[in-house]
């Protein structure tokens, strides 16, 4: 594995690595040598290899917890997602909506950008709540049609590492690792500005004894 | 010829000259199709229960056809499973009951008959049981790849710890010392009960139990989607509710727990690897070699000729050191001109200051760059004195044409 390239997609891009953006380097990191050896690479830079919950997608941190320049990057980075949080939640909601049958979707799962263009020009609703979506900061576009509207919010979903393009020509789109991160963040809020998270038991799971 | 290979090539034959009902049949799901006229070849089908009914009622798909169809349709994800065990377990006991009294009878065509069933019986649940198993390890190891969406996801995983629940419920009732006591003492009745089924059993066992911690993991994974979906949700009512700014704000400590990341700032110097920290170095140095040569800094060189090169062990002649570096300069102002003109007196003065007088290194390299076609070189003279009317060379360009 040339470590040169793995070090512009997580030092340079920032890129978090997981199986969705980029297997290859995502196996290279999961072996114990692949990771001694990016982290040996990052050491110089003050950087380590870390893991969302420790089994997920791979990014960087800093070393040195006493770095007060790494501890304002680490407080920008925060807010960062902290701001982006309604649009990026928003948008999830919004695919449900438009595909019920999806249900809530998460790291892994793909779904087809025709497939949710033909379902909001052909509902009112989905085009008010399109519309609802782009008076958000990140989705803000002098576009006025339907399709291109789309086009743009998926774009910036690509363009914040939450979704990839799997395929060009039949544009799938693909949720990256990186959901699960915004997770963790989210979770983090929840906690802290005592959000309620209602339980619902339509979805219950058995158990099995052998 | 013997009676089944005949019973099979005529059921052949019916199926070959029936197969459009049947695929009719097959379509309707068991209810009744009326066919205006059948061939006699259809009796033989009827006769054998792979279709029902009568020209007058109408005929539909037994289960047995429904079974083979699937099993065409769509190979192995439809086997048939292994019956019930209660009422498996009753029959071979009847059976061996009536291989017993054609023991105690004498009568062998009897008793290799009804051995005859036990073993189809066997077949039957081993079979069965394979197919069940293989059924589960392929709806674990495709990860419910043919579902449609998270909630066919939800409903899968139900019915994969439903059918989970009855295998092993089969798999518990089939122990050795139940076999063991149905076989008796009889050899043939232990060779098939005792051994050749237990081995079945034994052998889906084990293979559950390698496939558990595969289906736990799947049951976390929908654990976490639900957990994921809820918090999505209670944001998203959070958000509606009009509280549109989370404001809180927290310690460096609960960031750094929260393992939030540090990205890199562009432009931030302090970012950058202090090279001349020595515990740098040898991670430095294994980056570097890492690293692929950039292409634009590698274009070709242009030959300079046959050279000759220095070992350096044998001989330690400065003059000949000197002129092995000179070369190596020529060589090197040659790979600047990659990018444009270079001139001879600025490369000097760059990389080889070391030397008093650049006159040497410029005739040198005049000398040598005025052989090569592909260069042009521009040269530039002082002006010529009242005391010296000859031109002298300042400096000269090179460039490639």
């Amino acid at each position: 594995m040339d470590i040169r390239n793995v070090l512009e997609k997580l030092y340079n891009q920032n890129m978090f690595i997981c199986p969705y953006t980029n297997e290859p380097i995502y196996s290279f990191l999961e072996t114990p040598e692949g990771e001694m050896k990016v982290n040996q690479a990052l050491e110089p830079f003050g950087r380590t290899l870390c893991r969302v919950d420790g089994t997920g997608a791979f990014f960087i941190d800093a070393i040195d917890n006493g770095n007060n320049k790494d501890l304002v990057e680490r407080r920008k980075q925060f807010e960062k997602i902290r701001d982006d949080l309604e649009p990026i939640v928003e948008f999830f909601v919004f695919i449900s909506r438009v595909k019920p049958e999806i249900g809530m979707m998460s790291a892994g799962h793909t779904m087809r950008f025709s497939q949710i263009l033909n379902v909001v020009t052909e509902s009112e609703s989905s085009i008010r709540q399109l519309n609802q979506l782009m008076t958000y900061k990140i989705f803000k576009t002098s576009k006025q049609g339907t399709l291109e509207k789309l086009q743009v919010v998926f774009e910036r979903m690509v363009k914040e590492g939450l979704l990839i393009s799997k395929n060009a020509d039949e544009l799938v789109y693909q949720v990256t690792g990186k959901y699960d991160y915004v997770q963790a963040v989210m979770q983090f809020i929840i906690d802290r500005e005592n959000i309620v998270i209602e339980e619902e038991n339509n979805e219950e799971q058995g158990t099995f004894v052998i | 010829m013997s009676n089944f290979e005949d019973q099979f090539k005529k059921l052949g034959k019916a199926i070959s000259a029936n197969a459009e009902r049947l695929a009719e049949l097959v379509s309707y799901a068991g209810e009744e199709v009326y066919f205006d006229k059948v061939p006699g070849s259809f009796a033989e089908l009827s006769h054998l229960d792979i279709v029902l009914g009568n020209v007058a009622e109408g005929f539909s798909a037994s289960s047995l056809l429904m079974q083979l169809s699937h099993s065409i349709g769509r190979g192995d994800a439809n086997r048939r499973f292994a019956p019930g065990v209660e009422e498996w377990l009753s029959t071979v006991q009847l059976k061996i009951d009536q291989y017993n009294n054609a023991i105690v009878d004498g009568s062998e065509e009897n008793r290799l008959r009804r051995l005859h069933d036990i073993r189809e019986l066997v077949f039957q649940m081993r079979e069965g049981l394979l197919n069940e198993v293989r059924s589960m390890e392929m709806a674990l190891n495709t990860r419910f790849g043919h579902v449609e969406s998270i909630k066919d996801k939800y409903i899968e995983n139900k019915y994969l710890i439903d059918y989970l629940g009855r295998l092993t419920g089969k798999l518990a009732v089939l122990d050795y010392q139940k076999l063991n006591s149905l076989a008796g003492s009889n050899p043939d009745l232990r060779r098939l009960l005792a051994q050749r089924l237990y081995d079945t059993v034994t052998d889906c066992r084990e293979n559950i139990m390698l496939a558990l911690p595969r289906l736990r993991h799947l049951l976390w994974e929908i654990e976490k989607q639900n957990k994921q979906a809820k918090r999505i949700w209670a944001m998203h009512n959070y958000f509606k509710a009009g509280s549109s700014t989370l404001t809180y704000e927290p310690s460096d400590e609960e960031l750094i727990e929260l393992r939030i990341g540090c990205p890199v700032t562009r432009g931030d110097n302090s970012l950058s690897p202090d090279i001349y920290n020595e515990q740098n170095v040898d991670t430095l140095a294994e980056v570097v070699s890492t690293l692929k040569p950039r292409k634009d800094i590698t274009g070709s060189v242009v030959d300079l000729g046959k050279t000759s090169s220095f070992e350096g062990s044998a001989v330690s002649d400065e003059s000949v050191e000197s002129k092995d570096e000179v070369k190596q300069h020529l060589s090197n102002l040659l790979r600047e001109t990659k990018h444009g003109h270079v001139s001879v007196l600025d490369y000097w003065e760059r990389e080889m200051a070391h030397q008093k007088y650049p006159s040497g290194f410029m005739m040198l390299a005049h000398l040598n760059y005025t052989k090569i076609p592909q260069l042009k070189l521009t040269e530039s003279y002082a002006p010529a004195t009242k005391f010296d009317a000859t031109k002298r060379l300042n400096d000269f360009t090179v460039e490639r044409y």
